[in-house]
């Protein structure tokens, strides 16, 4: 274990160095907030791909494909691919283009009103705190689960490598720290899926073994039979293709996606950064999912599904292969909970106090960590004496933001008849319809049929919402101006070198995206057809 | 027949996604 224990303490000493490091850069509000709006394509695909996956990904998404449905993990992860790229063309070089700080300000200025920047701010700060925990919670649980140390000690020191240089470096310890970590990752799963194929005997035995095992595991159904866990065979399908519509919408507008594109050097760096990242995670799931089903064959098996990879880091790889997946898992957490506290810190400041309160550039610094450190600790705290309510609220927070924020981000660019008010409704609505929903399910007993989604009732009841309040409200001047000023291109937009170099890394993405396909043919539709 | 489709979807979205994205940026580079 000691081995375990050296490697992955190597990896959190990097992460506090690194990310501490990057905070002496840090000299105004723009560098903490926004990274200097310098950050090159490589910083931003780093930092998207980091904060979008987190332990969820290589615990929760590889136990639903070790459990019989690789198919459904891949049907709705390669939605939110492709959600990547109508964010970006749609939305986010919109947000981009404005300047802003915060999301919540673009909001503020598209619709000339205080109020709903001070009410997104309130929801970054209940639901993002509630995903900060549960991202903490999962860094710790692995940290104790591989170290053997006792949970309070694995808590106490993943916070304080995520706080310190969050706290010190705000976005610019954050996007260094998000990248190297989504570099880990991604060549942990690059070296781990070939090794864990070809120790479970090959793709030919691994496909013909389970098919023959659990019946049904490689069709589009999932497992059937007495191993399945949906009760029709089209429910795990119809569940996945809801999973990943919210994965688009979390993908467009959820803050922890978007504010990443503020921080980026222009807009062709916003377009880039989309196809890689798409990309990247269309790559990444590939091997998620391929490496959790071949586990199946590998003793010892895990005595918990979500536990596949630890299982296999621990018990079947050599120890070097172990540390470096091991690190990847804990990288996937903590990437996330930095995005997260940072975003809280923000938003308290900039979103909640704002200039009534703040009055300078150093007094916001200064209030801007101050909110930094409370929040962190509120989350410690919270994780140490684990609170059911905020854990049940942690369990869905993310499709708030799918179902609340998405619809009206993407009105208020494309829809010039939306107003305040019709906003406003709408962030509520979308809100408290799929909280209330979801609680009804959760803690009533309430039966939803698999298609009505709580995300999809927050969905339908926000647009409905937006559209019959704008109808009988009128449209502010001065926010349309603000969105008229969104459509008028900045010359750098057009300059010749930079759109070069857009178009070809749309032309090799899709290219990579054409061998992926070929591959799925050949590998998985192609063996099914023939039996 | 389903897994053929879906095989093709995975990759399918992504790629009409790229070629979006190639035909706007082009379209707005050209605009006065």
């Amino acid at each position: 274990m000691i081995i375990y224990f050296v490697g992955i303490l190597f990896f959190l000493a990097l992460y506090f160095f690194v990310g501490n490091f990057a905070g002496t850069k840090v000299k105004d509000v723009e560098d903490y907030y926004v990274c200097g709006r310098n950050a090159p394509t490589i910083l931003i695909v780093g930092t998207l791909v980091a904060s979008y996956l987190s332990t969820a990904a290589f615990m929760g998404d590889a136990a639903m494909a070790y459990d019989g449905y690789p198919w459904g993990v891949l049907w709705f992860m390669c939605l939110p691919a492709v959600g990547y790229i109508i964010g970006a063309l749609l939305f986010s070089r919109y947000l981009r283009r404005s300047k802003v700080l915060t999301v919540a300000e673009f909001f503020e200025k598209r619709f000339a009103d205080r109020k709903i920047r001070v009410v997104m701010g309130l929801t970054v700060l209940v639901g993002i705190m509630a995903y900060l925990i549960v991202a903490t919670k999962g860094a710790a649980v692995i940290f104790s689960q591989v170290l053997g140390i006792p949970m309070t000690w694995a808590y106490l020191i993943v916070w304080l490598v995520y706080t310190s240089f969050t706290f010190y470096g705000g976005s610019q310890g954050v996007i260094i720290t998000d990248t190297m970590m989504f570099i880990l990752f991604t060549v942990a799963m690059l070296i781990v899926a070939p090794y864990t194929l070809q120790h479970a005997g090959g793709w030919t035995v691994i496909f013909s073994e389970l098919t023959e095992q659990f019946p049904g595991i490689f069709s589009w159904t999932g497992t059937v039979g007495a191993y399945a866990k949906w009760p029709g065979a089209a429910d795990a399908l119809i569940w996945s293709t809801i999973m990943g519509l919210m994965g688009v919408f979390l993908v467009i507008g959820s803050p922890w996606q978007c504010s990443r594109y503020l921080m980026a050097k222009n807009e062709h760096v916003v377009i880039r950064s989309a196809l890689i990242g798409g990309v990247s995670v269309l790559i990444l799931y590939l091997l998620i999912t391929s490496s959790a089903v071949a586990a199946k064959l590998i003793s010892p098996l895990p005595s918990d599904s979500e536990q596949v990879f630890v299982n296999l880091s621990l018990n079947v790889f050599p120890p070097i292969i172990g540390i470096i997946l091991l690190g990847g898992i804990l990288s996937a957490a903590l990437s996330s909970a930095s995005t997260f506290l940072s975003l809280i810190g923000f938003s308290v400041t900039s979103d909640i106090l704002g200039q009534r309160f703040i009055k300078t550039q150093k007094q916001e610094l200064k209030y801007c960590r101050i909110a930094i450190i409370l929040c962190s600790l509120i989350s410690l705290f919270i994780c140490l004496f684990d609170s059911p309510v905020i854990l049940w609220l942690a369990f869905f927070a993310g499709s708030l933001f799918a179902s609340s924020w998405t619809p009206v981000a993407l009105m208020s660019v494309w829809c010039k008849w939306i107003t305040k008010e019709g906003a406003f409704w709408g962030i509520l609505l979308g809100f408290l319809g799929n909280a209330v929903s979801k609680f009804g399910a959760t803690a009533l007993g309430w039966t939803f049929p698999v298609w009505m989604d709580p995300f999809l009732i927050g969905l339908v009841l926000n647009v409905l919402a937006v559209v019959i309040v704008s109808r009988f409200t009128s449209v502010s001047p001065e926010g349309l101006a603000f969105r008229d000023s969104l459509f008028v291109t900045p010359p750098e937009y057009q300059d010749a070198k930079e759109v070069t170099l857009t178009k070809r890394i749309a032309l090799i993405t899709a290219l990579v995206a054409i061998l992926i396909v070929a591959a799925l043919l050949m590998f998985y539709a192609i063996p099914n057809l023939k039996r | 027949m389903v897994e053929l489709i879906l095989s093709i979807c995975y990759g399918g979205f992504f790629i009409l996604g790229s070629l979006l994205a190639i035909y706007l940026v082009t379209k707005e580079s050209r605009e006065p």
